[in-house]
């Protein structure tokens, strides 16, 4: 790092109360006998208000999108409003749909390979949330079920997983449980996972795409696994090209 | 609704969740500031989006972690604030746009300050604005980052992280 990001660093410690004392009187020290150094700490503390600014910006556009499809409720009946049981309808419909294009996908065989191309494309993902460097006896129960995943273990990741998200569903934690349960060939918990993650429709949506793609390839659930891949390969994740070469060899 | 889990998937980031929330309280948060506070179209949403911002805020910075009533009344709550906020602007300033305040110098200043920064994080583009986004304003974890972004660690995402800041600092400053 440049001294400049190692100062970055010293002042968002300082600011969020992160330094021990004799840290925090070395930065006030310097704040009050170095103008630069006290130049920084200000435009940090517009950058990230700034960043903030920028993104609740981002959010009303958003909502702005939302709002084109939403009428104007002081004007319409009471009624008109999209409600919760006609999008959870519409949500039935579509399994229902997918499931009537899978079931006959199934029974007209559609392709024997599948679990060539499975073989061929599953990759378990490599952990780079919580790589291991302390001791054993010092883990948190997240880092012994990372470290458990490094070893290969991947029962004994499963379990400590499935610990932590009996206390919370963390999104990444359901993402890895979701790789180990692939390695021990246990697809139908791998895709509740996988779906789980999905729904959130939060930063992990690609990745949980790829592999819900490769469970559902490999319980050669060929329609549903093109479904998803079409999705992907029409964006512009890092999974497009991948997802088309697979769709071609499907 | 389970308000439990609706607030760790939106704290997750899950979009969806939140515009179905947005959508839910939309019509008859509308109609309640409409009748109660006088307020037309235009105004209603403009409460009821700066509500909504708040209400997402709360929830990615942990402030809010279980309803002690129900979403639709703590998102009511957040927007009798709001609508208040705005009325005292509008009394304020009766001359202006109902919702528009003349700021004071101070406050045009920062105003202004921040809309810079603003524009340098534009100017500096992804990687780095979507990551300088998930970290400050969605309050992101570094490993969450992580994970999203595809880097090769944490280590890694946290260096990043400050080149970044210092690259947006360069072009908000333009200097050094």
């Amino acid at each position: 790092m440049e001294e400049k990001e190692r100062d970055l660093e010293r002042i968002e410690q300082y600011l969020n109360d992160q330094l021990s004392a004799e840290e925090r009187t070395a930065v006030e020290h310097r704040l009050s006998e170095d103008k630069d150094f006290l130049a920084l700490k200000e435009d940090f503390v517009a950058l990230k208000e700034g960043i903030e600014q920028a993104g609740r910006n981002a959010l009303r556009h958003t909502m702005d999108s939302w709002e084109k499809d939403l009428g104007n409720p002081l004007e319409e009946p009471k009624g008109e409003q999209r409600s919760l049981g006609s999008s959870l309808i519409m949500r039935w419909a579509a399994v229902f749909l997918v499931g009537v294009v899978s079931v006959v996908a199934w029974y007209f065989g559609a392709n024997q390979s599948h679990k060539r191309l499975y073989n061929n494309y599953f990759e378990v993902y490599a952990n780079v949330v919580l790589p291991n460097t302390r001791s054993n006896e010092t883990l948190t129960k997240e880092e012994q079920a990372f470290l458990a995943y490094d070893n290969e273990d991947y029962e004994r990741a499963v379990q400590l997983f499935n610990q932590i998200l009996e206390a919370e569903q963390k999104e990444y934690v359901l993402f890895y449980s979701a790789q180990a349960h692939m390695v021990l060939n246990e697809h139908a918990e791998a895709i509740e996972h996988l779906q789980d993650v999905l729904r959130r429709q939060g930063l992990l949506v690609s990745q949980a795409r790829w592999y819900l793609a490769l469970c559902y390839l490999h319980t050669k659930e060929t329609e549903k696994a093109k479904e998803q891949l079409k999705v992907l390969a029409e964006g512009d994740s890092s999974y497009s090209e991948r997802a088309n070469e697979l769709l071609q060899e499907m | 609704m389970d308000s439990g889990s609706l607030i760790d998937r939106i704290r997750r980031g899950d979009n969806a969740e939140l515009q179905k929330v947005y959508e839910m309280y939309r019509g008859e948060f509308m109609v309640w500031a409409n009748k109660h506070f006088d307020l037309d179209f235009e105004e209603c949403k403009e409460a009821y989006q700066l509500s909504m911002v708040q209400f997402y805020e709360n929830v990615v910075s942990g402030k809010l972690q279980v309803f002690t009533s129900d979403p639709k009344t703590y998102i009511f709550g957040i927007g009798k604030n709001k609508i208040r906020e705005l009325r005292e602007l509008r009394l304020k300033q009766p001359e202006a746009g109902r919702f528009e305040a003349e700021s004071t110098d101070e406050r045009l200043s920062r105003e202004s300050l921040l809309n810079k920064v603003e524009q340098a994080l534009h100017q500096l583009g992804d990687p780095c604005q979507k990551l300088l986004e998930l970290y400050y304003y969605k309050k992101m974890s570094l490993a969450e980052i992580t994970l999203a972004l595809e880097y090769k660690n944490t280590d890694t995402t946290k260096n990043l992280k400050y080149k970044c800041l210092n690259r947006l600092r360069k072009l908000f400053t333009g200097g050094n």
